[in-house]
């Protein structure tokens, strides 16, 4: 009964097999709303280099941002190619989501600048390809309100923004960019040996830099709100704010001749000025191990990060290449966003050691700032915030 | 069904149900005793041949479905798995070749569905055992063995229950029990985003859990007592302000000597219309720091900065009840104006002979009616706004976020907390934890009123 | 009952006092007004000198106007006590609160484009003016209704709908605006258009508006009948029959109901997936008839209330229990099976969770819920508020439709049921 069993179940996987073999290969890949005219192209164009198989790729909308979410809510369900943050990669690996690069690595690792690629290793492993060195911020501000020297240190681009009756603009109720107050700091957000998060935000200069939010958020210049807000009232009320690349266009739209772009200023800790820091992000595209194929997943994973596309993404999306030769390209390097990134760059922090757990209570903290809900000091705030990260 | 079954003892009760069976297997001749492994045996010997090879038909199945299908899931049941996904080099692919281990997820669903689909074939089994001994009786009686067209004939008459429960208690089983069976599983494992399936395994840890929630973990259960306080107060003053609001503006509208009275409940009913979810994101919009509400505020000088509706914890609280009445007072205006139809007119006739006023009548005849036929009406509305996600979820997602809670904002329900848990954190195990709490508030609540309640008591009175 | 049917004298002599009060409110706090009417002119004008000015920004005419109707037909009660009379003042009573909101949202428009007066001229300087003349006519014409024996009860309601419809109205208004984003720094559009209808319908690559308004409608359609059916033979069930356990059955459903829906979710899905329906609209259709067919409890109440003696009188009469639910309760029971079928329907229209954890990246299965719901999030919400509110417009007129033609069935239903049962 049971060889009776194992030999049907053989027979049944032999012929899914050869069924497969003869069948297009169906695969999915996932990237945000504003990619996927984008990545149809690409895609086409990678059809067109393969012909000797015949593939049947479909798309889905699933952001960067949400992909992990998406991604550990059915991994089989999950697109076979998907971009996701690099700060997700500690979790997904966890979850074995990934394929590792081992097909073309060498390629791979000559054709992207040494940080991507780094932000794409755990364990001296390589896990995923790198699609853009850009998922950072910088400061936008208006050439008209601000001066090239107000635009050095918060306190001037405030003052400036006050003396036009305009605003200047920073999401702080967002982990992402309240980070960069604590980690000018000196802070640091690690992981402890068994995996889980470490933060030390609450100590001496993590709360000389919670008093510099606090003085920030209540600057009657200080605005807060997403992207939205931002793009749309950049010029009209705002007169500088904190955004990432994927701006880029609608702020010089919006701008015009005044549009500008620099490494983020630095705020007053304590006595003296330091430098704001900033997450450096990194967008990288990972294979799916649940997939059918790996071999082709991987395949038009590396088409979708390579030199010719990701020419074409900063062609048509303004987006930071990771690519070393991209990165060479005169378009590039004439972009001012681009080329705040880089500045700003130096004093970015690797967002690679930041897990999930992260950014509710740092967005919790931000919104407390906001609110100027002032009935705890921020020593407490920061205590019961570390407490809530490390748990 | 007749003399023979159900079996009763010698003062006439009924005997329970294993007693019986096992009565049967004493009483019953050779064919009923094999019909205890055969199902259907006795039945085809006595010439009832469709209803037997009907119980035989599906005792076949069920026993391919367990080798073929339910075993591999319930021998797993202990461990939940125990092997996960493997990785292998593989030299000619060039690539770590991934062989799949156990799912943990599927090995609990499944056997749960396996469970409750031996409980359904135990009790088939039952019944073909029964109805053997049935027609053993008859036969030995000399009683005819009825057609099986007149048992199909019962099922739209003595047994009508059981032929109008059937389809929608299989939708309730396969959609609803099992689900929830399941999900009270999952708060005795570690199923979390480190322990996910397919690529990893989660395992049974007891009462962890719940020990978390209530004491262990300081941070988790200090959340869970502030947001279950809120939650009991948001669901008191929701479901206050809404009846009292409601009724009064039924009372308005349904008063002698106003007008227009179908176009006033239209105004109203226009904003049931427009779904739920449109409205409130629509609120959220209006309300928003930025909003026209604020923005037409300060333009027009009444404030000088802007009003925090949504993102100032004391503000947040206040305008989602308030909000809520905007969104739930046409629904029991609807209500209550139809109950406020039926109370006879001449009471308040009498009563304003009498000299009383508006207030008074309203506290000594509207009320007290009112009261007396809506408590099932309150009770239903008292447990929907403690579940109320969308109003919360919607205007506020929960905020403003504070550090001093894990996950969750100022205006978090209960059930806002768990999905936020599941959905963003793949906390599974948490949520599940929070929802049995949930379900037990409101089961318990709802059971006893219910049951209290003039209602279930007057049942038979109406008719 | 004559004394009824007269004019409240005492009130009607306060009339001419209020309306007095309306006229001065409406004169007085003008006089202290400085203002600058140009940016170069040094020339200051105060208060009614604003009235005349060639260049006056407020065009106060109308008001004026209505305040001093009100005094004359006041006056004119004061000789003459008549109801006709009355109903004339309530009239310009009325007319006058109308001018005056119109009167604050012109002027205030006007203001604004001159830019010449002070940001906070509404409140300061205008305002008390202003909001006491509206207080004063609202409780004149409370006086001049309950002189009439009106019930006073329309100021309220005036009131209330109009706070319950101005967010309607502005979901519409900006369904028409033709600028996007959702936070704009004015109330009343600048422009108005229908291009985000039609732009729902045309561009559809991404959100298909079109094609997730007919899942919907299919969904939508088929699970009412099914819900509706299944619902009223289990109320039906409890109702009139009588079997072993069946106070344990509906003890049962009452508490399977409590559960939060979306708990279970998860668990949902994977059985959706294991039998093949995962991201089909199937699926939906099982979920939603699955999730109402524990509303049954309305329906139940409902079915109480029909006198058994009928059923009994049926039974004589040779008919089974299958006959007595289509011949008997059926036929009396419309407003239950519209109530239940109306509840049945809505459920899909306003769903946005279950369908995104059946449906996850697959848009076209999406129904229009959750599309509307993905046109608000952070990434698209600049571009599409418009058009989501295009969008929940198109959703709701169906359903106010359906709810203004029968909701008389609907409180029927409900109060039949929920209340009695």
């Amino acid at each position: 009964m049971k060889k009776l069993l194992s030999l049907m179940l053989v027979l049944g996987l032999m012929l899914s097999a050869g069924s497969a073999l003869a069948e297009t290969i169906a695969l999915k890949v996932w990237g945000s709303q504003e990619d996927q005219v984008m990545l149809q192209e690409m895609v086409e164009s990678f059809k067109a280099a393969n012909p000797d198989k015949e593939y049947d790729i479909s798309f889905g909308v699933v952001s960067e941002a949400d992909a992990k979410t998406k991604y550990l809510e059915d991994p089989e369900a999950a697109a076979d190619v998907f971009a996701f943050a690099n700060d997700h990669l500690y979790e997904l690996v966890n979850a074995d989501a990934l394929y590792e690069v081992t097909i073309n690595k060498e390629e791979i690792v000559n054709a992207n600048v040494a940080s991507s690629i780094e932000a794409a290793t755990k364990d001296d492993i390589l896990y995923a390809y790198p699609i853009t060195a850009d998922n950072g911020y910088f400061l936008y501000y208006d050439k008209s309100v601000i001066s090239e020297e107000q635009v050095k240190s918060l306190d001037g681009i405030l003052e400036a923004c006050n003396n036009a009756g305009k605003k200047m603009f920073m999401d702080v109720s967002n982990g992402w960019y309240i980070a960069s107050f604590f980690l000018g700091a000196g802070c640091e957000l690690g992981l402890s040996e068994d995996g889980k998060q470490t933060c030390n935000f609450n100590n001496e200069d993590g709360v000389k830099a919670g008093e510099a939010i606090k003085a920030f958020t209540a600057d009657p210049a200080f605005l807060t709100g997403d992207d939205a807000i931002l793009t749309g009232g950049f010029g009209d009320t705002i007169a500088a704010g904190v955004s990432g690349t994927w701006n880029a266009a609608a702020i010089k739209e919006k701008l015009g001749d005044n549009y500008a772009a620099a490494k983020l200023p630095t705020f007053t800790f304590g006595e003296e000025q330091k430098q704001m820091s900033s997450f450096g992000g990194f967008k990288l595209m990972g294979v799916n191990t649940m997939t059918m194929f790996p071999e082709e997943a991987m395949a038009l994973a590396q088409w979708l990060t390579n030199e010719e596309n990701q020419l074409k993404r900063f062609q048509m999306r303004s987006i930071g290449p990771s690519n070393k030769v991209v990165a060479q390209n005169e378009d590039v390097l004439a972009d001012k966003a681009l080329a705040a990134l880089a500045a700003q760059a130096e004093f970015a922090v690797s967002q690679k050691e930041v897990l999930g757990n992260y950014w509710q209570p740092a967005e919790a903290f931000g919104t407390t700032m906001e609110a100027k809900d002032y009935s705890k000091d921020i020593q407490t705030l920061l205590d019961e915030m570390v407490a809530a990260i490390t748990n | 069904m007749s003399k023979f079954l159900p079996i009763v003892d010698e003062k006439g009760f009924k005997i329970n149900a294993f007693k019986e069976t096992a009565l049967i297997f004493k009483r019953g001749d050779g064919a009923t005793k094999l019909s205890f492994l055969l199902m259907g045996f006795g039945c085809i010997k006595r010439k009832q041949y469709i209803k037997g090879l009907l119980y035989l038909f599906m005792q076949i199945i069920f026993i391919a479905y367990m080798v073929g299908f339910a075993w591999q899931y319930l021998s797993n049941i202990g461990t939940l798995g125990t092997e996960s996904m493997k990785r292998e080099w593989s030299e000619a692919r060039q690539i770590y070749v991934r062989t799949p281990g156990d799912n943990s997820m599927l090995i609990l669903l499944f056997s749960v569905m396996s469970i409750l689909l031996i409980i359904a074939f135990v009790l088939i089994w039952r019944a073909s055992v029964r109805s053997c001994y049935l027609a053993q009786c008859y036969e030995k009686n000399g009683i005819k063995q009825p057609a099986f067209k007149q048992e199909i004939k019962a099922l739209l008459d003595k047994r009508f229950h059981m032929t109008m429960l059937a389809i929608p208690g299989l939708m309730v089983m396969a959609f609803t029990v099992l689900p929830i069976i399941f999900m009270i599983l999952i708060a005795f494992t570690n199923f979390d985003a480190n322990h996910q399936p397919p690529g990893k395994l989660f395992t049974w840890v007891g009462l962890k859990n719940f020990t978390d929630v209530f004491w262990k973990d300081p941070l988790i259960s200090s959340t869970f007592g502030k947001i279950l306080v809120w939650t009991l107060v948001w669901a008191v003053f929701a479901t206050i302000t809404n009846y009292f609001f409601g009724m009064i503006l039924a009372i308005m509208i349904n008063k002698k000597g106003v007008r227009l009275k179908k176009m006033w409940r239209t105004i109203f009913v226009v904003t049931i219309a427009v779904p739920q979810f449109v409205s409130l994101m629509l609120m959220s919009q209006i309300l928003h720091d930025l909003g026209p509400l604020n923005l037409m505020l300060q333009k027009w000088g009444f404030i000088d900065r802007t009003i925090p509706f949504l993102t100032d914890a004391t503000y947040a609280r206040i305008t989602v009840i308030l909000v809520n009445i905007w969104v739930g007072i046409p629904y029991t205006m609807l209500i209550t104006s139809g109950i406020l139809m039926n109370i006879p007119a001449d009471l308040y006739e009498s009563a304003s002979i009498d000299g009383a006023t508006p207030a008074r009548m309203f506290f000594s005849i509207t009320l007290p009616d009112m009261l007396f036929v809506t408590t099932p009406y309150l009770i239903t509305t008292f447990v929907g706004n403690i579940n109320n996600f969308n109003v919360i979820y919607l205007l506020t997602k929960g905020g403003p976020l504070v550090t001093d809670y894990y996950q969750a904002g100022k205006t978090d329900l209960l059930v806002t907390w768990l999905y936020k848990l599941t959905v963003d954190k793949q906390n599974y195990s948490l949520a599940s934890t929070i929802g049995i709490f949930v379900f037990i508030v409101c089961a318990s609540l709802s059971l006893i009123v219910y049951n209290m309640s003039g209602s279930a008591k007057r049942e038979e009175e109406f008719q | 009952m004559k004394k009824k049917a007269s004019l409240k004298k005492n009130l009607v002599r306060l009339l001419p006092l209020l309306s007095l009060g309306l006229v001065l409110s409406f004169v007085l706090p003008w006089l202290s007004v400085n203002v600058q009417l140009s940016p170069e002119s040094s020339s200051v004008k105060t208060g009614i000198g604003l009235l005349t000015s060639k260049e006056s920004v407020l065009n106060v005419k109308a008001l004026a106007l209505c305040a001093v109707a009100a005094f004359l037909t006041a006056v004119l009660i004061l000789f003459k006590l008549d109801k006709k009379l009355v109903l004339l003042h309530a009239l310009t009573l009325i007319a006058s609160v109308i001018v005056s909101v119109a009167f604050v949202l012109t002027a205030k428009q006007k203001v604004d484009a001159s830019g010449l007066l002070a940001e906070k001229f509404m409140v300061s300087n205008l305002g008390i003016g202003l909001w006491a003349f509206q207080i004063i006519a609202i409780l004149a014409l409370f006086v001049a209704l309950s002189a009439m024996h009106e019930p006073v009860e329309y100021i309220v309601l005036t009131i209330m709908a109009s706070v319950w419809l101005l967010p309607i109205i502005w979901l519409v208004l900006t369904a028409f605006r033709q600028e996007p984003g959702a936070y704009t720094p004015y109330l009343l559009p600048k422009n108005y258009t229908v291009d985000n209808f039609s732009r729902l319908f045309t561009e559809t690559q991404q959100f298909n508006f079109p094609r997730w308004y007919m899942n919907t409608l299919v969904v939508a359609v088929i699970t009412c009948v099914l819900t509706t059916c299944m619902v009223l033979m289990i109320a039906f069930t409890f109702s009139r029959l009588r079997f072993p356990s069946r106070r344990t059955f509906m003890n049962i459903g009452l508490i399977l109901g409590m559960f939060p829906g979306f708990m279970s979710m998860i668990a949902v899905y994977h059985i959706l997936k294991a039998i093949g329906l995962a991201k089909s609209l199937v699926s939906l259709v099982l979920v939603y008839t699955g999730g109402g067919v524990l509303n049954y409890f309305i329906a139940k109440g409902f079915f109480d209330t029909i006198p058994k003696s009928l059923d009994e009188a049926a039974t004589l009469d040779g008919a089974n229990k299958n006959t007595i639910f289509w011949k008997i309760i059926l036929p009396s029971s419309k407003p239950i099976v519209v109530y239940t079928a109306i509840t049945a329907f809505i459920a899909p229209w306003v769903d946005f969770i279950f369908v995104s954890v059946i449906m996850k990246d697959d848009y076209q299965n999406y129904t229009v819920a959750l599309g509307l719901f993905k046109m608000l999030e952070r990434e698209h919400i600049y571009e599409y508020f418009t058009r989501f509110c295009a969008g929940a417009v198109l959703v709701a007129i169906p359903i106010t439709l359906l709810f203004i033609k029968i909701q008389k069935f609907y409180v029927a239903g409900v109060v039949g049921g929920a209340v009695k049962g």
